[in-house]
């Protein structure tokens, strides 16, 4: 899509405009059409960072980081794939950088798809003002995302709160198609199994 | 299990799981408002601040290779501005009349000397300021403006140094002298003061053998930057007698300075050059020059090494490659700092497995 075509306003488009059309907007100098981008997908990459990061300091700046590297580099978008692929590829990549930072103090098994669950990330649920709130299988729950292992944790956070599939996972952290459809599978069979004595 | 099964169960799974999540509600965690505020504040500040990025010609691919052009090219001007300041100063006279008091006696062979003459005077008329202080500072100053040769003029001499150095090697014709010291002798015998800042015997013996010796004047005719005889002879010479000689070139000099106001033009003139630290660095370097074993102008960076610098720029990969090298170099900052680079620059590329990003 050339720029000349969306040449109209975001606050014009309202609600329905796509991502895409959002960000070519907001690279086009529409701050508008970046607040309206920005309240759909906030929740999403925040959630997606927060179950992957023990470090909840950490985890803001890395929140900050995304979307300012969004900011940055919004003269360079192009549209080869949807926005959230993008955003979660932006996303994923700083939280890798952020892992192998990491690395000399943690063991971060990246591609552990069967190991053991992270020490890294921490269970929300475990905090004791959040379980003060949360419900208790909704508590379990979070709990059993926590604990799968990060790749798959990963790749499930990447269906459920960016609502990207599995060609879009694939792309977004460069892994290959049969391996997220394996990691994807092996997350839901998992929590499934976890939520067994909730059903 | 075909692979439509395979998507079949992984569906079903997914919706299992879909509804499991629904009854399990958890919170939707939302970030904080100072984060919203924040992140909304630096958009709207980028976008005001830069607001033709995105529609300028300019604003993708081709700012940064621009941008490199531009700071080579400036790099370049302000290479060759510098270079210029520091470029030799034209002498007043050839080697060969300041050495001419030293040795009036010798025959004079003007067709040999008129070819000296000729090529330094279109120096002096280009420089001005060595012309200002006239024959005076000629004869009587050699042995200074000698040292001023060594330490500024690095190209200026060469034809005058190589017939300087080269003829005199004959027998006979060591001191043959030319018809500026017809001129220059008889300028240079009426102010008395002016043979003080003459060179003193042994330095003349010196020039004398260094204009006499052949392998002297070869190592002269070698470099092309060298402005005398002096500075081959000086080549063979070991450092400590060249910082010996220069101790007492700047002793002569400092007795020049008292001697009255047209020996202080030459002697302010020359002060500089004449420090010991750069003059034994300056002859430092040219002996190794003449000995081979450095390049004249070695230090300017060539375009061949921006060039390189620029390249690793070029795609992610020679760009992480970069950084690798500096990182095992131990340069962790640099490495750092041109991470941040990178990531802000290629902010969607995938990082391959086994690279090691650079930490404090």
């Amino acid at each position: 899509m050339s720029r000349s075509s969306v040449a109209y306003t975001a606050a014009a488009m309202g609600a329905e405009s796509s991502d895409e059309d959002l960000m070519l907007l907001f690279a086009g100098g529409d701050v508008a059409a970046f607040d309206i981008l920005y309240e759909r997908h906030r929740g999403g990459v925040f959630r997606y960072l927060l179950r992957q990061c023990s470090d909840r300091a950490a985890m803001e700046e890395l929140y900050q980081d995304i979307w300012m590297n969004l900011i940055q580099a919004r003269s360079r978008y192009r549209v080869e794939a949807k926005f959230a692929t993008y955003l979660y590829m932006l996303a994923h990549n700083r939280l890798m950088d952020h892992f192998r930072k990491q690395r000399g103090l943690h063991t971060v098994p990246l591609d552990d798809e069967d190991g053991e669950p992270l020490e890294l990330a921490a269970s929300a649920a475990t905090q004791p003002d959040r379980e003060a709130e949360s419900h208790q299988q909704a508590g379990h729950f979070l709990h059993l995302v926590d604990a799968l292992p990060q790749a798959q944790r990963e790749v499930f956070l990447l269906h459920e709160e960016g609502g990207l599939g599995i060609d879009e996972i694939a792309r977004a952290t460069g892994a290959d198609r049969e391996a997220v459809k394996s990691r994807l599978r092996y997350a839901l069979s998992k929590l499934r199994d976890g939520m067994k004595d909730y059903l | 299990m075909s692979r439509d099964d395979n998507d079949r169960e992984l569906d079903a799974l997914m919706a299992e799981v879909a509804s499991l999540k629904q009854r399990a509600a958890p919170a939707a965690q939302q970030p904080p408002s100072h984060l919203d505020d924040a992140i909304r504040a630096f958009a709207r500040r980028e976008v005001h601040v830069r607001p033709q990025l995105a529609g300028s010609p300019f604003s993708g691919r081709w700012r940064i290779p621009i941008s490199i052009a531009a700071v080579v090219v400036i790099s370049a001007t302000v290479t060759l501005m510098v270079a210029e300041r520091h470029s030799p100063a034209p002498v007043a006279i050839p080697p060969v009349a300041e050495i001419a008091p030293a040795a009036p006696a010798i025959t004079p062979e003007p067709e040999q000397k008129q070819a000296p003459r000729e090529s330094a005077a279109p120096e002096r008329r280009a420089m001005p300021r060595d012309v200002s202080p006239p024959p005076v500072a000629s004869a009587p100053t050699g042995a200074p403006q000698l040292r001023r040769k060594d330490s500024e003029a690095k190209s200026e001499a060469a034809p005058s140094s190589r017939n300087g150095a080269r003829e005199p090697a004959e027998p006979g014709q060591t001191f043959a002298a030319s018809p500026p010291s017809k001129k220059a002798a008889p300028q240079a015998a009426t102010p008395t003061q002016t043979f003080t800042a003459s060179p003193p015997p042994a330095q003349g013996a010196d020039a004398s053998a260094a204009a006499s010796s052949p392998p002297s004047g070869q190592a002269a005719d070698s470099i092309s930057a060298a402005p005398s005889s002096r500075p081959a002879t000086e080549a063979a010479r070991a450092p400590e007698e060249l910082r010996e000689d220069s101790k007492s070139h700047l002793q002569a000099d400092e007795k020049a300075s008292a001697d009255g106001p047209i020996r202080d033009y030459g002697v302010a003139q020359l002060r500089a050059p004449a420090m010991p630290s750069q003059s034994a660095e300056s002859e430092r370097r040219r002996s190794s020059v003449a000995a081979g074993r450095v390049q004249p102008h070695s230090f300017m960076p060539s375009p061949a090494m921006e060039a390189d610098a620029a390249d690793w720029q070029a795609t992610p990969q020679t760009w992480l490659k970069h950084i690798e090298a500096l990182r095992r170099a131990g340069l962790t900052d640099e490495a750092r700092a041109s991470f941040e680079a990178f990531r802000k620059r290629f902010p969607a590329f995938v990082l391959p497995e086994g690279f090691v990003v650079p930490t404090r």
